[in-house]
Formats: C-alpha cells, structure tokens, sequence
C-alpha cells in the first residue's frame, strides 16, 4: 500500500491537481491577509499619531477603511506582481525598487484620501516611515530565516549522530 | 573482529552482536541481518556498477530513468524512484522532489529560504532546493516525527 502511494505522482491525476492548486491559493491568500493586516497596523499608528499631534483623538472610519482596503491592494500586488520582495533573501535592485514603488503607492494614497490632512510635511515623513516599515519587515524575515537555518543544522547534526 | 558460530537444532535463530563501539562494519552486519545489506546495481557504459547505499549522495529521475549518483559516479538503476525511497527510508533517504531523493547523511548544510523552503547543500557542494511541501516533511524527518502523507 505505502508503494502504491509512492508511485502515484502527486498532482497527476484532477482531483489531487485541483487539491494542490487550491492549498497554493489559500498559501498566496494567507500571506496577503497577514501582510494586510501588518502594514494597516503600522499605518494606522502612524495616522493615529499625526491625528494625536493635530488635537484630534477620533478616527475617521472611512479613512480605516481606506487604509484597509489600501493595505489589500498593495498586499495583492506585493504577492502576485513584485514576488513578495518584503521576504527576499537579498535586497537587490528589483527589490529596491519594488520597496520604494509600494512605499510611493502608500503615499500617494494617503495624499488622495487625506488621510493626514494633506499636509506636506506628514506625507514625507510618512513615506519615510513607510520606507523604513519595509525595511524592518525585511530584516525580520531575514534574521527569522537565520535561526531557522541553525535550528536546521543543529536537527541535521542531531539526526546524523542517531545513525544505528 | 572474533567470529562465533554455533549451530542449534531447535529453538529460533538469532545473531547476537557484542560491541564496543557503533562503527561503519557494525552498522553494515546489522544492515545484512536486518535484510537491508544488499547493494544497489545500476548500469554504467554498458558497466555494471554496485552502489553502497550510503556512498550514493541522491537519485534522480530523468526521461523515465533512475539514476543513481555517487561522489564520483553516475549509474542507472533498474527500480523506481518511489520504490527505493521505500526501500531506503530508514536509512536516510528522503523524498525531495518528484524527480528525486536525497540521503540525508550525505546532507552538508541546510539553509532556510524565503518561502519556507530549504536549500540543502550536499558533501560534493551540489545544491538542492526543496520546496515548502517537500521541506514540511524534512524537518519532520530531522526531528524525528511520522511525516504527513500526501
């Protein structure tokens, strides 16, 4: 029975291809919805700071909405379109600039729905903000990917000493 | 190494190994008692080649062929590529791909990459990447759990 299943090429037959096609879209969908959430939130403490500053101490919940609906689309893309460059092993030039295009996507948004009043001075502080949100995000995947390695390794060594 | 033999006339048989310390010769007598000793025959140039299943790094599947490869040697098998990852399974071989399986002994270093797939380098600095489905079941392979079955 265990070489039957062997034989069987996974994803060769429709059931197991239509199975496998669908786990790769929950896969993409999930990584959208965790970067979604992330970057509203970061966002949204940057908006809540500026309306903080500004006297304000209510949100406008069509601008969350905004955010959001903003924080999907640009998540969308970063998965499908820019190769998920937040999770890239280096930051090389397609990376770079797909860092600084989403970033400009932010900000522009931001300035169309006013989101900080339209006010200059908020909106390159927030692309800055932005930019550097980024970055950390790449760092943390990067150093989260480093101790994984080493857990790794460290199985690798303890698997290859339970020889016999 | 002394030898001792006894014949019995009833009672089950049975191989008792005394030693002092766990060496490649004592690995490969409990692999021949265990059944598992058997050599991996492929073909080379029209060569026939005898692979020791620890010396093969990985084997491959190309156009309907397994192949099995070595440090310094290249042989075809006549089995399937499932049938010697079953074959092998407690010996280290692991699935990696649906074109190949790879002995974990011969396993340099593994690298994690983005995606939740792992690089694994092998002795002979040959690379291999194995996708998130196939790297699910390594690293429960490495710690020792049931891998899941697709």
């Amino acid at each position: 029975m265990k070489n039957r299943s062997y034989h069987r090429k996974p994803g060769t037959d429709g059931g197991s291809r239509l199975r496998s096609g669908f786990l790769r879209y929950l896969r993409d969908e999930i990584a959208i919805e965790y970067k979604s959430c992330l970057y509203f939130f970061a966002i949204l403490f940057f908006y809540c700071v500026c309306l903080v500053c500004r006297g304000i101490y209510s949100a406008d919940m069509l601008h969350m909405a905004e955010i959001m609906l903003t924080a999907y689309g640009i998540g969308y893309l970063q998965v499908y379109g820019l190769h998920n460059f937040d999770e890239a092993e280096e930051l090389g030039k397609r990376e770079g600039f797909s860092m600084f295009f989403c970033t400009g996507l932010y900000t522009a948004a931001s300035f169309g729905f006013g989101w900080f009043g339209r006010n200059i001075a908020a909106t390159v502080v927030f692309y800055i903000y932005m930019l550097f949100g980024y970055w950390c995000v790449y760092l943390i995947n990067k150093i989260k990917r480093k101790i994984d390695t080493e857990n790794l390794n460290w199985m690798l060594t303890e698997f290859k000493k339970d020889i016999g | 190494m002394r030898l001792i033999m006894e014949r019995i006339f009833q009672g089950e048989e049975e191989v008792v190994i005394r030693y002092a310390e766990m060496t490649g010769q004592i690995q490969s007598i409990i692999g021949i008692v265990q059944g598992r000793g058997q050599k991996l025959r492929a073909i080379c140039g029209g060569e026939t080649l005898l692979f020791d299943p620890e010396d093969i790094f990985y084997l491959e599947s190309v156009d309907g062929g397994t192949f099995a490869y070595s440090k310094d040697r290249v042989g075809k098998v006549s089995e399937g590529l499932g049938e010697l990852a079953v074959r092998y399974e407690d010996r280290g071989f692991f699935r990696c791909s649906k074109s190949m399986v790879l002995n974990i002994y011969k396993i340099s270093y593994l690298k994690s990459e983005p995606g939740n797939r792992i690089r694994a380098t092998m002795e002979n600095e040959e690379q291999v990447l194995i996708s998130r489905r196939y790297a699910k079941q390594l690293r429960q392979i490495l710690k020792g759990e049931e891998k899941d079955e697709e």
